[in-house]
């Protein structure tokens, strides 16, 4: 009887048990199903906010090392990597670096780029490297996602040891030498994210 | 005992119910992790064999999967990727699977795997400095003491070199947001790279490319092979090379050598073959025979008939009968033109800038001048290229060069519309200036584009013909403070159908006033349309802003929508039409201001300029003495037409960039006919065309509103 009374205890207790796993883990596996699904929608989220709202691309900063010794030149190259396809009419890249610390020279545009305008160059006063790219009539500039395309390079020879980094310049459209991207055929600036490059220069 | 029996079974039946119940419970969330990792295993094999097809871009997808998600979570997806995959499929797809399980465990470094995003960029950094300084070789060291330093908040993107690691920072990163890996993608865009789980790292050494000698052939051009020692030739190669003399190895004859002598491999077979060909000693290859002698200046042939061919990079290319002859291009440092690549063109020291439309090197354009008559150059190479219906157009270098086409100023008929405002059919009339501002007792004098009938006449103002020696010109004069309109009528229309009416505003003869002097850039007098007829939208140019400035009072005056005139017959020095502020009423807060003044000039669509002193002919620094008099009362004009005000500024930002470029682009339509009033038409010749947008390039980020 005791043995009976045992089980007839034990019975729906067993059972409460299995209903709860069946409730805890099939959900949980519906739930990794979910997760999955929506850690696939929230990447499809992401990536569809930055089509619409984020920037369409970035620029990149190469170089060899960014361990420089005093006198010696080293190239940097300027690369725009895009992150949706967009069209170009125009392009304004500033780079600022300090004329104190390092010479900046060898300005060279890409080949892919509209030949570089007039007042392009390099101001070793004020530190500024200006590269204004303009696609002609007819022409347009195309940046295509996740393609590296190369803008331009320059050579960076440190002047005096120690930490000195060069960037670009960015602020607000009515300020003067800006970087902007300028779409076609909308005449809209393309919002961008850009690095700058950290130099620590030793003898 | 039957009670007993059925308790008994009933515990029987209970005890087979409770096995049951706890194998159940057992077995549900075995059966439940088992479920769970078959989809997950299903998921990553779609991924992987993905990868297969498309490696790259798996990799970074599953980058960005890892990046954001938590570590743990992506060893596990990356192993059972790649596990599924070896079972699943192909060789490819499992080392695909591999690298990216790689992507999803590192947690260090940089990556040996070729397919992996970093690599590509390796590559393209490779291939960039194969160019430059030589070849690049890779070898894999290990380096296990290179850790996640990466993805910082700020620093370098990449860094590629010896004992580097590539590194992924973007400047609005944060550690909250780095990727877990530390490590690029294949585009630098964000997280991903591959690195094994060794923590081995890519080492790149560089090799300078040899320099051709007869123990380095293969670094020779066809034209300095056989000068070192070596011979160019086929030696076994389908195409022609330079290689060693003692390495000639015979080259396999083909079934066409009979008619084609750069196929014949042998001596033997070159002279036997159909196609008559010579063998080439020097060259140790079989050629056609020649018929003709090449002469020593570029296009000569001292026999044989000339026939030119397209240039290669280094050298002139021309023929001589069959004979192909050839003078190396020369070295380009004093001579833009001799510039083949964009690089030798940049690095040239005599100031050359590629032309990617015209594909040539040229002269930088601050050393191409245009003349001040069409087809002529200051400086620059001449080039006459199509004009427009208005425009003259030819080329110096490479700066384009333009000028208005001569007007031919037609009487009556249709056109455009011109100074003043006008009614009628024919609109071709008009009157300049097209608004006055006088002072009681001054006179001033209306021109018309033909002679007039002139009246007006009213309390503020007499309207009467000048009639020297034509009725072209009629003279306004101001009796009393108020408005009033002077009209011209068109004697070819006998008065009828058509007048310009221009308004006339009187202010009291001791109003302080500033009167002054301006030039837009580009835009001209007048512009012929392509019928032949002159017009002239200069009238519809739009309002100024004006701002005066005492500088030690601080005593400031902004004047908005201050209307310009055309100054007949005035141009200034680059043959910019001349427009006139008249009588700008100076506000009583100047009465007892010095001469130290500046006057700020805005136009339409340029920008803003400081006007400092008389005659002014460009920017004078801060610190110079301006010298405009506001206390004048004569009508004092002062003159600032030489400091051209640029015009591109259409969205009124205050700079001349990008956005006004692309603004104008955007806006040309050079086939539409000429209408005054156009938005965006720069130099109001009633078209949005190619100079326009010239005007916005000349001007593009020169200067800012000063």
């Amino acid at each position: 009887m005791q043995q009976n009374n045992l089980i007839r205890i034990l019975i729906p207790i067993v059972a409460v048990v299995v209903v709860i796993e069946s409730v805890v883990l099939v959900s949980s596996l519906n739930k990794e199903v979910t997760t999955s699904d929506v850690s696939q929608e929230v990447t499809n989220e992401i990536t569809k906010t930055e089509v619409s709202n984020e920037p369409v691309a970035d620029f990149i900063f190469e170089t060899e090392t960014k361990d420089m010794k005093v006198g010696k030149s080293y190239k940097v190259d300027l690369n725009l990597v895009g992150k949706r396809g967009v069209n170009l009419d125009a392009m304004e890249v500033y780079i600022k670096y300090d004329p104190k610390k390092v010479t900046v020279s060898k300005l060279v545009s890409s080949d892919k780029f509209p030949e570089m305008s007039k007042n392009s160059g390099i101001d070793s006063k004020t530190g500024l490297v200006t590269s204004m790219f303009l696609w002609d009539l007819g022409k347009i500039g195309s940046i295509k996602s996740d393609e590296t395309n190369s803008v331009l390079s320059f050579v960076v020879t440190p002047k005096v040891q120690g930490e000195t980094e060069i960037s670009l310049v960015t602020g607000s459209t009515d300020e003067k030498s800006v970087t902007m991207i300028v779409e076609n055929p909308t005449s809209k600036v393309l919002s961008f994210l850009g690095n700058k490059l950290e130099i620590n220069a030793t003898k | 005992m039957k009670k007993l029996n059925l308790t008994e079974r009933c515990g029987f039946a209970q005890i087979f119910v409770l096995i049951g119940m706890l194998l159940i419970a057992i077995s549900l969330p075995i059966a439940t992790k088992l479920v769970q990792q078959n989809q997950e295993n299903r998921s990553n094999a779609r991924e992987v064999d993905g990868a297969t097809t498309n490696s790259k871009q798996t990799v970074v997808n599953v980058a960005n999967t890892v990046a954001k998600s938590s570590a743990a979570t992506a060893k596990a997806v990356a192993d059972k990727a790649a596990a599924d995959a070896k079972a699943k499929a192909a060789a490819a797809a499992a080392a695909a699977a591999k690298t990216a399980a790689t992507v999803k465990t590192t947690s260090t470094s940089s990556t040996t795997t070729t397919k992996s995003s970093a690599t590509s960029n390796v590559k393209d950094t490779v291939t960039k400095s194969a160019a430059s300084v030589g070849t690049v070789t890779k070898e894999t060291v290990a380096d296990t003491a290179i850790k996640a330093t990466s993805c910082s908040t700020n620093g370098a993107i990449k860094c590629i070199g010896s004992g580097q690691i590539q590194q992924c920072i973007l400047s609005n990163w944060t550690d909250a947001t780095k990727c877990a890996s530390g490590i690029c993608n294949a585009s630098g865009s964000g997280c991903g790279g591959t690195v094994p789980s060794s923590t081995s790292t890519t080492k790149e050494q560089t090799t300078p490319t040899p320099i051709c000698s007869s123990s380095h052939c293969g670094s020779c051009s066809q034209s300095t092979c056989n000068t070192v020692g070596c011979l160019w030739g086929y030696n076994g190669s389908s195409t022609m090379y330079c290689y060693a003399r003692s390495a000639a190895v015979p080259r396999t004859a083909i079934a066409d050598c009979s008619s084609k002598c750069g196929e014949c491999a042998t001596v033997t077979a070159c002279s036997a073959s159909a196609a008559n060909c010579t063998w080439s000693y020097s060259g140790n290859y079989c050629e056609a025979v020649s018929t003709g002698t090449c002469g020593v200046a570029i296009n000569a042939c001292t026999s044989g008939t000339p026939s030119d061919i397209a240039d290669s990079i280094g050298s002139y290319l021309w023929m001589c009968g069959n004979k192909t002859c050839s003078i190396n291009k020369p070295v380009c440092d004093s001579k833009c033109g001799d510039c083949a690549t964009v690089a030798a063109c940049s690095a040239s020291a005599a100031k050359c800038i590629w032309s990617y439309s015209g594909n040539y090197c040229g002269t930088d354009y601050a050393d191409n001048t245009c003349g001040t008559e069409m087809n002529t150059c200051v400086k620059g190479t001449l080039s006459d290229i199509s004009d427009t219906n208005l425009i003259y157009l030819w080329m110096c270098g490479n700066k384009t060069c333009s000028v208005a086409k001569p007007t031919t100023v037609k009487t009556g008929g249709s056109g455009g519309s011109g100074g003043g405002s006008s009614s009628g059919s024919s609109s071709s009339f008009s009157v300049i200036p097209n608004n006055l501002t006088l002072k009681v007792g001054e006179t001033a004098i209306l021109t018309a584009t033909e002679d007039a009938y002139w009246y007006g006449d009213s309390a503020v103002i007499t309207v009467r013909d000048e009639h020297k020696t034509t009725h072209a010109r009629g003279l306004v004069t101001a009796l009393s403070v108020g408005s009033g309109v002077a009209v011209a009528a068109p004697m070819s229309a006998n008065g009828v159908g058509v007048t310009v009416t221009v308004p006339v505003k009187v202010i009291a003869g001791d109003t302080r006033t500033l009167s002054f002097k301006v030039a837009f850039a580009g835009i001209k007098p007048s512009y012929v349309n392509s019928s032949g007829e002159s017009y002239s939208c200069i009238g519809s140019l739009g309002n100024s802003v004006v701002e005066v400035l005492n500088r030690p009072t601080n005593v400031y005056g902004e004047f908005s929508d201050v209307s310009v005139s055309v100054v007949g017959n005035e141009v200034d020095s680059k043959g910019n039409q001349v427009f006139q502020v008249s009588n700008l009423e100076i506000d009583s807060s100047f009465a007892s201001v010095n001469n130290f003044n500046y006057v700020k000039v805005k136009g339409p669509f340029h920008l803003k300029r400081r006007m400092c002193q008389d005659g002014q002919t460009g920017k004078l620094d801060e610190t110079t003495t301006c010298d405009i008099n506001l206390m004048k009362t004569d009508g004092y004009v002062y003159d600032f037409s030489e400091y051209t005000l640029l015009a591109g500024d259409v969205d009124s930002s205050g700079v001349i960039n990008s956005i006004d470029y692309s603004l104008v682009k955007n806006a040309v339509n050079a086939d539409a006919e000429p209408s005054c009033g156009r938005e965006y038409d720069l130099n109001m010749d009633g078209v949005v065309n190619a100079l326009d947008l010239n005007l916005v390039k000349d001007a593009l980020s020169s200067i800012d509103d000063e």
